[in-house]
């Protein structure tokens, strides 16, 4: 195996002629395990993509907010998803590539957890199939003056203002 | 979705030679005796494999859809492929409009001696318009009607077959979907990773400039082993960002995995009086360790394992200085 005796290869460099500075130190967990980058990014999805309810709330369907802030932390996904929107609206002969990029944001479990806790925080409340923001919470007009005013953010709210121009049906949301 | 169901999807969705390497893979399976043929150096003769010793034979084709405007011409493609197959099958080439006789030298070395074809299966990643079946049978009477019949019968049929009849047809279960899946992930990753510019950090450069002032004269050798460790980071690289996309309750067992190796690798090499020594060790602990969450994915273990490895040695933790 040649990138195994790669290693070796270095082992057997280094020994005898050099020695070892091991700098213990914790890995860096990947952002999208933090969780104030997850709530400002479902904050963000929620400012773009909620209606305003006629009590100046902002309500989402709750898959659409799933699948939104997922594309949001991963742009390179954005041609997926007009891949998979083209394939809706046009015939038959587009492959259907959307399987794989359902199964992502479908398995996103971290999310399940982040907006359990934002709704534990009175940030968002469950209302049937939707999520709509508590009136009393300042949460996400607070992180979308912040994210605009400090240039925060720019690739998820690029992807969040693409997405406005794609028609995601509630059929595509629903796995159809 | 049952499983043939499943791959019947997943198979259609392959393209090109992923989708002929796919379909002589499960023929491998479930088609006793039945035989590739490598298209490169000298050509497969129009056939991408037999069966049945030579009796019959199976033609792929698994064209890009999106480069079709419509039905139409998707149609129109896949009877110009596979009447172009069946053309040198009957050793004929069209000339103004005439068919004439053309050697398939390929051939006479490819099929047994004596044996003709009695059919040819034409595999498709797309079979929903009857209006293909029509013009491929017309086409090979038309071609019969002229050949040698050096190496097909005069009285030879063929079958169009698409990726929900070949999954009937063939066997898909459970096993074959998994295999159809995991190939498609490899592929995709390796595809991923050759595309990638992503160069380390800085921090690897100095690192293997410093191994070239401690080890003078060995510099070809470290440029080498440079050029590796970039190869093995950017396979772990895009098998974590697949993860990320596709499986990301699986991209958090890989963070857990790495957390996991480093405090394996600090231990180790803190302990050891022959510390480089635990290096190699540490690619095996490393592979274990993974292969707990990633076992479906062993093809892919090895070079994700030395990924990390080499991951460590670029980002910081394992740096080196002349003793």
């Amino acid at each position: 195996m040649a990138e195994h005796s790669s290693i070796s290869q270095l082992a057997e460099l280094l020994g005898g002629h050099a020695r070892p500075v091991i700098r213990p130190q914790r890995l860096t967990p990947a952002t999208i395990y933090d969780i104030d980058y997850r709530m400002a990014v479902v904050a963000l999805t929620i400012h773009v993509h909620g209606v305003k309810t006629e009590e100046g709330e902002l309500r989402i369907d709750s898959a659409r907010l799933k699948l939104f802030q997922f594309i949001a932390q991963r742009p390179n996904m954005l041609h997926t998803m007009k891949n998979w929107v083209r394939s809706k609206h046009s015939s038959g002969l587009l492959s259907d590539s959307s399987q794989r990029l359902r199964r992502g944001y479908l398995g996103d479990s971290t999310y399940d957890q982040v907006v359990e806790y934002m709704i534990a925080c009175k940030i968002l409340r469950a209302d049937g199939r939707n999520f709509i923001s508590e009136r009393a919470s300042r949460y996400i007009s607070e992180v979308t003056v912040v994210a605009e005013e400090q240039g925060m953010f720019i690739s998820e709210r690029a992807a969040l203002q693409e997405l406005t121009r794609l028609r995601v049906t509630i059929a595509m949301l629903e796995g159809q | 979705m049952n499983s043939v169901t499943s791959y019947a999807h997943e198979f259609g969705a392959l393209t090109e030679s992923q989708f002929e390497v796919e379909a002589c893979v499960r023929l491998e399976h479930t088609v006793v005796g039945f035989q590739r043929v490598p298209a490169k150096p000298q050509g497969d003769g129009g056939l991408d494999g037999f069966s049945h010793h030579g009796e019959r034979g199976y033609c792929c084709y698994g064209p890009i859809p999106n480069s079709f405007k419509n039905a139409k011409a998707y149609e129109k493609a896949i009877v110009s492929k596979f009447s172009s197959d069946l053309l040198r099958l009957c050793e004929l080439k069209i000339e103004k409009k005439v068919l004439v006789h053309d050697e398939n030298v390929a051939l006479k070395d490819i099929l047994p001696k004596g044996v003709r074809l009695k059919e040819v299966l034409l595999i498709c990643n797309w079979f929903e318009s009857h209006k293909v079946i029509g013009p491929l049978h017309s086409a090979l009477m038309e071609y019969l009607k002229v050949s040698s019949s050096t190496y097909i019968c005069p009285d030879a049929v063929p079958q169009i077959i698409g990726p929900v009849e070949f999954a009937q047809r063939f066997y898909a279960d459970e096993l074959a979907l998994v295999s159809l899946q995991n190939r498609a992930m490899f592929q995709k990753v390796k595809d991923v990773a050759s595309a990638l510019s992503t160069s380390p950090p800085e921090g690897f450069d100095v690192k293997m400039a410093n191994l070239k002032l401690i080890r003078p004269g060995k510099e070809v050798v470290i440029d080498g082993l440079a050029a590796n460790f970039r190869h093995d980071w950017r396979m772990n690289l895009a098998f974590e960002q697949e993860l990320d996309g596709t499986l990301p309750d699986l991209h958090r067992a890989l963070q857990e995995g790495r957390r996991r190796i480093l405090a394996r690798v600090n231990q180790r090499m803190l302990a050891s009086t022959t510390p480089w020594n635990e290096l190699t060790e540490m690619v095996q602990e490393a592979r274990d360790i993974l292969r707990v969450e990633f076992g479906a994915y062993a093809a892919m273990v090895d070079d994700v394992s030395n990924g990390e490895i080499a991951r460590l040695i670029g980002i910081c933790p394992i740096d080196w200085e002349p003793s």
